[in-house]
């Protein structure tokens, strides 16, 4: 989630709002946001309904073990997903900032 | 490990954030892209 932070001007800047969705509730998420100042917005999802949505819908019968990060374009269609294989397996910034320059059209050297 | 077919429509959600307000995937349809982070926990 730091790492996600320590960016979050450079997604800003590709146009990409990043939502972190997670199993505890909504006074969980509001002190945890505000602990670590972190900018995003967060859904809380006690009951899991987005997680069994994905899981139902794309097969991400492990989503609900492992974090997970999917990009979305503006089209609504899923770009790149990426799937924990353990609790600290997460994708860098630049990978995800590259395909969100890929997605926007523009060049990353530019970028 | 099974992977989503990219390109394929996200689907859509709708549920209220830790302020109470409501976001909805669609909401950002011809306005941004999203990225969804699909945390297991805050420990």
């Amino acid at each position: 989630m730091a790492q996600l932070r320590q960016d979050h001007a450079k997604f800003i800047a590709r146009n990409v709002e990043v939502i972190v969705v997670g199993p505890e509730n909504a006074q969980a998420f509001a002190d945890y946001f505000q602990r670590e100042s972190l900018p995003f917005t967060g859904l809380p999802d006690p009951t899991a309904s987005v997680l069994k949505l994905y899981g139902q819908e794309v097969n991400l019968f492990k989503l609900g073990r492992m974090p997970a990060q999917v990009l979305i374009d503006q089209e609504g269609n899923a770009r790149f997903v990426h799937y924990g294989h353990n609790m600290s397996d997460i994708p860098s910034n630049e990978e995800i900032l590259s395909l969100a320059d890929e997605i926007n059209g523009t060049n990353p050297a530019q970028a | 490990m099974s992977r989503v077919s990219l390109n394929q429509n996200a689907p859509n959600f709708s549920l209220p954030d830790y302020t109470g307000r409501v976001v909805s995937l669609a909401d950002f349809r011809g306005k941004k892209n999203v990225l969804l982070v699909f945390n297991r926990t805050f420990a």
